[in-house]
């Protein structure tokens, strides 16, 4: 049992609001990643459920227990990693070893808990090892034990991968997961990074200005987004401004400026209301010749861009518009060229549409 | 003409070799990306070309000219520094035109010359603020503007965006491509990013231990590298052993053992040799029966990331391999424990020899 929630949980820090009631459960066992832009709170919150910060309002419940005035120490189950810093100057078994010596406990449970857990995370051939002498993915694995020797089930992990090149980050994180989910340990990951959360979280909770904007699996998030907020930082889309023409019982009609229309299924507000349609990048496909049904516009590629396995081409449409397409990179390494005209066409099923934000598009999808 | 030629550049601290005997051309208006991992020697070398170490040995040219002994004041270069190194106590404004101002140039030719740039680097909103009123992305490209106010013609670029949230990364990398395309730069960008650096340069040099271990476009780096350290540093791919069973007159058939056999257009190898093949995740196609160039498999974990599927199949013998598939909305997807079949067609069977200090030693990054 390794739980945590949190109620109407409130932190102000003079004037700035970084955290507005939130509420949260964690499951015991659960990869919980907590995604959002810098200043949205997500350290704050860590902070909080580690005892590091008090709350102003609310509550925060670990095992069943409240804990808003429980010092940090005495929150056994749970565990902060700034970084994976081990001692340098001490071997793996030191390391491991660490909390429970500091604990006192008696010889003979010190060596034998130790060895128990490096035999878990598989590092018993190398106990006498000093950690430079071990691979990135081995010191993530001892950091780990020593927080399990250290009686942690709850680990609270604070941009773990910030440091490092991006090329191992990605072999680090999915052990990681594999790790904390054979140990049985309940995980709160904290990243700015929407494809780590992505790919190792349970559950994404997606934080914006001190608020929770949504929470849920991988793949609803990124199926279904809740706001134009949320399809932006989560994977990215096309984003145009139109005004609704027409609805019927299969969806609806988009009017965007320059006389395009696109047709959508999903049914946002009324003829009449100005919306914004959101179409993901590798939904938008680009063909030498016309096909059947809707959404088929005629543009010119304007720039191609290569993108990790992918290529992404922009393409200027007739009103003037620009419409961005992904597209995995096939085998032959056959690519468009820039000034290539073609047919770019979407399903009406892959067109989202949301209401017009109150405080406009751009500040909705806006990075910097 | 802003051309940039190293000629046999070489530097060493103490016994290590930062740079190795390093031969380099930069054309003019070329946009050209250095990567290779931690402590290869990129940023000795673009400090090199600054003006800001010596090199031990070797020649640089700029525009055809030996600059070894001038000074990076008179270089006539632009150079963006990773921590952005921004005068605290000035506006963004103040600090545009601090250069200028410095080598006292006409206030009036100054003030347009900055005009100029905030505009075009957009960020003429804020030009009355204070750097620590700004956000990262922001405070970046004041730095960016500062650099062009020299309105020198090579730009050199030190991790400029090492500092900086992902998802503003990627969009100020664009806003730097663009800039130095509109103005026409010649532009050199050391990063750590490899995904960056293949989605913006014209060209991309990949370097390990001080040397360059090859030089091309990005595509082509990534379709056909020419070294097995360069199929596993730039995207990911998959890594398997084998040994050359036949060299045909359309390529060699590789012997990968557990009775696993896969052709490759690749003939550079001889009959019997021990080599090491590599396929990206993206160019391996799942089916449902058997066919031409495919191997059995099961699949053993299924990653969810967005758009993609990402699939660890397990093939005989033990050996993983991981499969990047796109979702097609609709689609279902194939589930935990299904046996399938892979394919991966010969002309992306890449080949090599096997490395004398062993795989893994040659695929460490670390």
């Amino acid at each position: 049992m390794a739980n945590v929630r949190l109620i109407n949980v409130t932190k102000r820090f003079g004037r700035i609001l970084a955290l507005d009631r939130i509420n949260l459960s964690v499951m015991d066992g659960e990869y919980l990643c907590i995604l959002g832009p810098t200043g949205a709170g997500k350290t704050t919150l860590l902070r909080i459920i580690a005892g590091l910060l008090e709350p102003d309002e609310g509550e925060v419940y670990i095992d069943g227990k409240r804990v808003n005035s429980v010092p940090p120490e005495k929150r056994s189950a749970v565990y902060m990693f700034q970084n994976f810093a081990l001692f340098p100057h001490m071997t793996v078994w030191q390391n491991v070893s660490f909390g429970p010596v500091v604990k006192e406990w008696s010889p003979e449970r010190i060596r034998n808990v130790t060895s128990e857990i490096l035999e878990m995370v598989r590092l018993g051939e190398r106990r006498d090892a000093y950690p430079h002498e071990l691979s990135g993915g081995m010191q993530q694995r001892v950091a780990l034990a020593r927080a399990i020797a250290a009686g942690a089930k709850i680990l609270l992990l604070d941009e773990p991968f910030g440091a490092l090149d991006a090329r191992l980050r990605v072999n680090l994180r999915t052990q990681l997961r594999s790790l904390v989910k054979e140990q049985g340990l309940t995980a709160i990951h904290v990243t700015h990074d929407q494809e780590e959360a992505l790919m190792v979280a349970d559950r994404i909770v997606i934080l914006r200005e001190g608020r929770i904007e949504q929470i849920g699996s991988p793949q609803e998030i990124y199926t279904n987004p809740k706001s134009i907020f949320v399809m932006s930082f989560v994977g990215g889309a096309n984003f145009f401004d139109g005004v609704i023409s027409h609805i019927d019982r299969l969806g609806s009609t988009v009017d965007l400026r320059g006389g395009l229309r696109i047709r959508a299924h999903s049914i946002t507000g009324r003829v009449g209301d100005r919306v914004v349609i959101a179409i993901r990048r590798e939904n938008v496909h680009l063909r030498k010749s016309r096909m059947r049904g809707f959404n088929n516009l005629i543009g010119e590629i304007t720039d191609v861009m290569f993108v990790g396995g992918s290529i992404e081409y922009v393409v200027r449409l007739e009103n003037g518009m620009s419409i961005m397409s992904r597209v995995l990179l096939e085998g032959k390494g056959r690519v468009l060229k820039r000034g290539d005209v073609v047919i770019v066409s979407f399903h009406p099923r892959d067109c989202h549409v949301f209401p017009y934000p109150e405080r406009g598009l751009l500040k909705e999808i806006e990075a910097i | 003409m802003p051309e940039v030629k190293l000629v046999n550049i070489t530097k060493r601290y103490g016994r290590i070799i930062a740079n190795d005997h390093i031969n380099l051309t930069i054309k003019d208006g070329e946009y050209v990306s250095i990567i290779g991992p931690s402590g290869c020697g990129k940023t000795t070398l673009i400090k090199i070309i600054a003006g800001i170490i010596k090199p031990d040995e070797g020649e640089v040219y700029i525009n055809g000219k030996l600059v070894n002994d001038v000074p990076i004041e008179d270089r006539g270069i632009g150079y963006v520094f990773q921590n952005i190194a921004l005068f605290p106590h000035m506006t963004v404004w103040d600090n545009v035109i601090y250069g200028p101002k410095v080598k006292g140039y006409p206030l009036e030719e100054a003030e347009e010359l900055a005009r100029e740039t905030i505009e075009m680097i957009k960020i003429s909103a804020k030009k009355d603020s204070y750097p620590d009123e700004l956000s990262g992305g922001t405070q970046q490209k004041t730095a960016v503007a500062r650099a062009l106010m020299s309105r020198s013609s090579l730009l050199l670029l030190d991790e400029p965006l090492g500092a900086l949230d992902l998802k503003v990364r990627t969009v100020l990398r664009y806003e730097i491509k663009r800039i130095v395309k509109d103005l026409g730069l010649t532009a050199l960008h050391v990063t750590h990013d490899q995904e960056e650096a293949m989605s913006i340069s014209d060209r991309v040099v990949v370097m390990r231990k001080g040397r360059i271990v090859e030089a091309g476009r990005p595509l082509e780096l990534y379709m056909r590298p020419k070294r097995l350290f360069t199929a596993n540093f730039v995207g990911e791919a998959n890594f398997l052993t084998g040994e050359i069973s036949k060299v045909t007159e359309n390529g060699s058939i590789i012997d990968l053992g557990n009775n696993m056999k896969l052709a490759s257009t690749d003939k550079s190898r001889m009959a019997g040799e021990r080599i090491v093949i590599a396929f990206r995740p993206e160019f391996v196609y799942i089916r449902k029966g058997t066919g031409k160039n495919t191997l059995p498999g099961r699949i053993t974990n299924t990653i969810y990331s967005g758009n993609l599927l990402r699939l660890t199949i397990e093939l005989p013998g033990g050996n993983e391999i991981t499969v990047k598939k796109t979702i097609r909305s609709g689609e279902t997807f194939p589930r935990l424990g299904e046996k399938v079949m892979v394919n991966i067609p010969p002309e992306n069977v890449l080949v090599y020899p096997y490395p004398e200090g062993g795989l893994h030693k040659e695929l460490s990054l670390e």
